[in-house]
């Protein structure tokens, strides 16, 4: 499928919902939810928290769709309500003094091309991929929210500098100069793994 | 930091694209999805139904919208003018109001009120006591 068919296709389902097709809205969850996951997730590093967060996004993007004008796509439109949510999130959670590094999530140590990435890496450091795993996420939550939005998006996400600047309103020089501090942040957290 | 390291962190950052949930995640999170959208239309008031309405109806429409926001507004302003109370309201049901043109007849005698007498024990003689 092209990208202007499925641009077209979002034009039509975003129509449709804001005809109060919820059916139409539904395929819209299930086209984004994979990659908003990714971008929440990444960002909270916590995967309860993440679950709560997509319901929220989701449903004020269902509340706030008939203030959309299809200005911009509706891709970077819920990206940017994603966005904005989990950094007020963040905010949020910083205060609460329950909350610490230790409830980051373990998933992946189990998956097979991190395991093999791992290995191919560096052999002396198979038998480390938890530890891979858990340092890549204390790293990332070292970072501040607006490094790690950025990170999440273009690194992990592979999203352009362009639609970033758009997501989060900044200019594509601060998206490029967030990128590069948080790269260097993260080169020093993760100096072992790198060598 | 040059670019072939920025490049060797960019890469270990990539893995954690293969943090993702199983697929059955994100059915389970659509049927959630679905069930918190319609208990949120559920507890929709009728009112805001109505209102949804309204406002969608005024949406759709072109520049007539303008004019009719407009005469809407100036019937709202000109009514509340209309409306609206000048000066203190007077109250009507008080026994005792006079209106400030009211004047007695001359031919009619003052009022008089009786003073009950007093006793004085002391000398005798009964006497208003001067105060």
């Amino acid at each position: 499928m092209s990208s202007i068919s499925a641009s077209e296709s979002d034009e039509e389902l975003v129509r449709l919902a804001q005809d109060g097709d919820t059916r139409a809205f539904d395929e819209l969850v299930v086209k984004y939810s994979p990659r908003l996951y990714g971008l929440v997730y990444h960002m909270t590093s916590h995967k309860e928290d993440t679950n709560d967060l997509m319901q929220d996004i989701f449903a004020k993007a269902y509340r706030s769709l008939k203030r959309f004008r299809g200005k911009s796509s509706f891709y970077t439109w819920i990206y940017a309500i994603g966005t904005n949510m989990t950094l007020n999130f963040l905010k949020k959670r910083k205060r609460r003094a329950t909350w610490s590094l230790d409830d980051v999530d373990s998933g992946i140590q189990n998956d097979e091309a991190m395991v093999d990435i791992g290995h191919a890496s560096n052999p002396r450091h198979q038998s480390d991929v938890n530890e891979l795993q858990k340092k890549l996420n204390e790293s990332m939550q070292a970072l501040s929210d607006d490094h790690r939005a950025v990170v999440a998006m273009f690194d992990i996400q592979g999203l352009p500098h362009a639609e970033i600047s758009q997501i989060l309103s900044v200019s594509e020089g601060t998206v490029r100069s967030r990128l590069f501090y948080a790269h260097q942040q993260l080169r020093g957290h993760l100096e072992e793994f790198l060598r | 930091m040059n670019q072939s390291q920025e490049e060797d962190v960019q890469k270990l950052i990539r893995l954690k694209r293969h943090e993702s949930p199983p697929e059955e995640y994100f059915e389970n999170f659509l049927e959630e999805f679905q069930t918190r959208q319609r208990g949120e239309l559920l507890k929709q008031s009728s009112f805001g139904l109505f209102k949804d309405r309204v406002a969608t109806w005024y949406r759709e429409q072109g520049a007539v919208k303008w004019v009719a926001g407009a005469g809407a507004a100036y019937a709202g302003v000109m009514a509340a003018v209309f409306m609206w109370p000048i000066g203190n309201p007077t109250k009507m049901d008080d026994p005792n109001m006079q209106p400030a043109s009211y004047q007695p007849n001359k031919g009619t005698p003052l009022p008089t009120v009786d003073f009950p007498k007093i006793e004085n024990s002391g000398s005798g003689s009964t006497t208003l006591r001067e105060f």
